[in-house]
């Protein structure tokens, strides 16, 4: 896949699993690493990324028996970031559709 | 990979600037793995190789291009036959004459010793005089071998980093 799509996917999904929750770091990583085909290790670059720009902010909070994680936290930005985005793939995505003919769709 | 080494290694593709957070980060994975039952050796091949990580990161150099590593082969042979190997030579006979130091005072020391039992060896000196020097060139000798031990720590440490080098250079690592 190319680098820069890649990416852009990969955000649009961390922006979109924070929607609703504050998740930390492995849970998002197994979440990704599970639905998309990538390494885990892989979004904590674009956390990093999403980080400077402010796009998430984090917090630590103490786990169950164990040392305090890392929090990643929408910001307001990112929030409008996320709808963008969103907006970007939906869009994107129709006009593949139309593009690349799916399996029995061709055929009238 | 376990653990230690794939932090080790990826802190190692990292600026200084940046090592500490980005580390913390993955330790925190790993032991959030860990607590849910998985092995470090799992997690790590889940994470990717380190450099894999670092290139996500923008931290990797990329591999030089094979003309500059025969270059750099020729010039690190050429560097060891002309001053490579003088430099090991010489500081390896510092390490063995201050060794030598060492053991020929442990040696008079216990001669020393060991010669008051032979009272005519020194016969001008009284006995104990014989005793107390004796004691004194074996803590001596104590003394000079610790810090030969430090010295030699160090000594084996430039080795394997002079050793290293010619794995990176021949390795295009």
């Amino acid at each position: 896949m190319d680098i820069q799509f890649k990416k852009g996917v990969l955000e649009l999904c961390v922006l979109s699993l924070l929607e609703d929750q504050d998740r930390y770091g492995y849970e998002l990583a197994s979440i990704l690493s599970e639905k998309v085909n990538i390494s885990s290790g892989g979004i904590y670059p674009v956390l990093r990324r999403l980080k400077t720009d402010e796009y998430v902010d984090t917090y630590l909070e103490e786990s169950s028996g164990g040392p305090p994680r890392k929090y990643f936290k929408l910001t307001n930005s990112g929030n409008k970031l996320r709808q963008g985005l969103k907006t970007d793939w939906i869009t994107l995505k129709e006009n593949i559709s139309l593009i690349v003919k799916e399996e029995g769709g061709d055929n009238q | 990979m376990n653990k230690k080494e794939f932090l080790k290694k990826l802190k190692r593709l990292l600026p200084a600037n940046d090592q500490k957070e980005i580390i913390a980060d993955y330790e925190e994975h790993f032991n959030t793995g860990i607590s849910e039952g998985k092995t470090e050796e799992e997690i790590a091949s889940d994470l990717g190789t380190p450099t894999d990580v670092a290139k996500e990161f923008g931290y990797v150099r990329e591999k030089a291009p094979v003309r500059n590593v025969v270059f750099a082969a020729i010039g690190l042979i050429l560097f060891d036959a002309l001053i490579g190997i003088a430099i090991v030579a010489s500081v390896f006979s510092v390490w063995i004459s201050l060794w030598s130091v060492a053991f020929s005072l442990l040696v008079s020391g216990v001669a020393l010793i060991v010669s008051i039992f032979f009272t005519a060896l020194i016969s001008p000196f009284p006995w104990y005089l014989g005793l107390i020097s004796g004691i004194a060139l074996l803590g001596l000798s104590g003394l000079f071998s610790i810090g030969m031990i430090y010295v030699t720590k160090y000594f084996f440490k430039a080795l394997r980093w002079y050793g290293d080098l010619h794995v990176r250079i021949f390795a295009n690592k």
